[in-house]
């Protein structure tokens, strides 16, 4: 066995322990310790610093462990409440104030709006009607209005169109027609502009607006709740927090043409004072009180749809045309998200149209029931949100025809698919739907639009008609959304 | 708070995920429960109201959950093992019961697969 360096130092360290050092050698205030060894006594060396705690040193006195400092920074931190966070990540902006003023835009009139000679001009949106838009939900956060100044639309010929129907039932008067339709048209061909225009027009022929911004709502299970109406058979439910909300909406765009009517008719519900009401404080009750909000949402309907007789106009007001529109339809055609338990205690969806509200919609879209003093019903389809609904899209593809050939006899067996399941519920329902089928803007409407654009300062290049031309060939034949596209956004920040 | 089956819920928590959280309530269950009561799966503890609360903490009384559902389990497989049953043997010995391998790992079988199953 090899000997360690200690063993072989011994005899070393006998030596230093039998010669004594002498006293004055050491240090005066030092003790002498008995020590086998003699390097102790040794001064320390100059120039060697005590430990400062660096790395490799072990930890500070005092420490029970070694605690490196990490990066105490927070990854991916989320700073508000979910409810703000969505707020932030849905608002909608209507204005860019690095945008240029537009000179010489006109503002959309009474007389302006349903001018013939408006077609292909773009007029802005009135400032009081901005506010009711925006509670209606009628703008879209993909419609590009925080590139501009202020929210301005182009009249198209498909909004004369829908002016021209609303001219014809202000002057009817009592017995007016209804219009339904459904629009119709390839993605960002522009038809929930058209209904933001034709709730703008409405307004200004004060009529009754209202809007349901997005139908996947009132069947996604998500936003409202559901409520059996006892004795129903299918079983009906109502939906006690989208009709409030609705309410809601409906009494603060309303509030001018809805103070102005009384309560006609009597109505069974807990409401003081209910006849001398008059319809804004009926929607405002409806929207405050959830339990009151789908029996108080049938009162107004009724009391809006009351025959504006001369006895009745004088007494309690004169009721208007209502106009009634819908995005999104396709999700209101088919089965709901909502669960119901079958007689055999096995879950099934609740069909859409066992629910109350979208029923009701349906009802006035297909012309089951009618409104005696006219008005105008629209839905229109998305191609982005989309939900195969193939009795609609049968419906759709038979309207088409219809507007081609009139005179023609259609046979639904042309257009069913065998091999595709449909609902025939549905299909009864929707059989017969008009269509507004929107394509691209002319080259007039687009060389109008373009040089809106432009003189926003959001166009780089000069406009001129090969420019004009150009564009309106790549947006696929001056589908909007698709020139807007091609023509301001691609000049901003990632084409957005 | 609603107090639902002797157990608080935040008025935030969603009605399914504060019936799954009672042993016994799996996906299925808890759908047909909301069903009954016509509940919609977006719904919260908080936007229920008392009377509905009160509804389904009744329906969860009539239910066999928690300490009752667990007891059924143990039952179940006290029964097989008192029948000298493949499984019953199995769940006696820890051992994967449905024949999986036992070459390399069977953890959960040694966790679960006991006579007096705890949960």
């Amino acid at each position: 066995m090899r000997p360690t360096t200690t063993l072989r130092r011994v005899p070393a360290l006998l030596d230093d322990c039998i010669v004594a050092r002498p006293l004055t050698l050491r240090r005066p205030g030092s003790v002498t310790y008995f020590s086998t060894t003699s390097y102790r006594y040794a001064p320390p060396t100059a120039g060697k610093k005590k430990g400062t705690g660096g790395h490799g040193e072990g930890p500070k006195k005092g420490r029970q462990t070694l605690k490196i400092k990490r990066d105490m920074r927070v990854k991916d931190a989320t700073i508000g409440t979910p409810e703000s966070r969505k707020a932030f990540r849905t608002r909608i902006i209507l204005e860019n104030t690095n945008a240029n003023t537009v000179p010489g835009l006109d503002r959309l009139t009474a007389e302006t709006a349903f001018a013939k000679e408006s077609i292909g001009k773009v007029f802005t949106i009135p400032g009081n009607h901005i506010d009711a838009l925006r509670l209606m939900g009628a703008f879209k956060r993909t419609q590009g209005w925080h590139n501009y100044k202020g929210p301005a639309t182009l009249i198209r010929q498909e909004t004369w169109y829908i002016g021209q129907r609303m001219n014809e039932i202000s002057e009817a008067g009592l017995g007016a027609e209804t219009t339904r339709k459904v629009i119709i048209g390839e993605r960002k061909s522009g038809k929930s502009v058209l209904i933001l225009q034709a709730l703008s027009m409405a307004m200004l022929r004060e009529w009754v607006v209202i809007n349901i911004p997005e139908c996947r709502e009132l069947t996604d299970a998500l936003t409202s709740d559901y409520n059996p109406v006892k004795g129903t058979d299918p079983l009906q439910f109502y939906q006690k927090q989208y009709s409030a909300t609705l309410l809601d909406q409906i009494a603060r765009v309303n509030r001018t043409v809805l103070s102005k009517i009384k309560v006609s008719q009597s109505h069974t519900l807990p409401i003081r004072n209910l006849g001398q009401m008059n319809l804004h404080q009926l929607a405002e009750h409806g929207a405050a009180e959830l339990d009151l909000a789908w029996p108080v949402f049938q009162a107004l309907w009724t009391e809006l749809t009351a025959k504006n007789d001369p006895e009745v106009v004088e007494k309690f007001g004169k009721r208007p045309p209502v106009m009634f529109c819908a995005d999104n339809i396709s999700y209101i055609f088919g089965e709901s998200k909502y669960e119901k338990l079958a007689e055999n205690d096995k879950l099934v969806p609740v069909h859409t149209f066992d629910l109350l509200l979208p029923k009701h919609y349906i009802d006035l879209l297909t012309g089951t029931t009618t409104l005696p003093n006219g008005g105008i019903i629209l839905g229109a389809t998305s191609s982005s949100h989309y939900i195969t609904c193939p009795p609609l899209d049968v419906a759709i593809e038979m309207g088409q025809e219809r507007l081609q050939y009139p005179d023609e006899k259609l046979e639904v067996n042309d257009f069913w698919n065998p091999l595709v399941k449909i609902d025939r519920r549905v299909l009864d329902q929707v059989i017969n739907i008009d269509v507004l089928p929107l394509k691209g803007i002319s080259k007039e409407e687009a060389r109008e639009i373009i040089g809106y654009w432009a003189l926003s300062g959001l166009v780089r290049d000069r406009v001129q008609d090969n420019y004009v031309g150009e564009k309106w060939t790549m947006s696929g034949g001056g589908v909007i959304g698709e020139l807007e596209k091609a023509v301001v956004r691609m000049n901003l920040n990632g084409g957005t | 708070m609603p107090l639902l089956w002797n157990n608080n819920f935040p008025d935030i928590q969603l009605v399914k995920k504060a019936l799954e959280s009672f042993y016994g309530i799996g996906p299925v269950v808890c759908r047909t429960i909301m069903a009954r009561h016509f509940i919609n799966p977006g719904a919260t503890m908080g936007s229920l109201g008392a009377p509905k609360v009160l509804e389904l903490t009744t329906t969860l009384m009539g239910m066999k959950i928690e300490n009752d559902k667990r007891g059924e389990v143990r039952d179940n497989i006290k029964r097989l093992r008192d029948i000298s049953s493949y499984r019953g043997r199995r769940h006696a010995m820890g051992l994967p019961v449905r024949g999986q391998n036992t070459k390399s790992q069977i953890q959960t079988a040694r966790r679960l697969n006991k006579i007096n199953r705890a949960g």
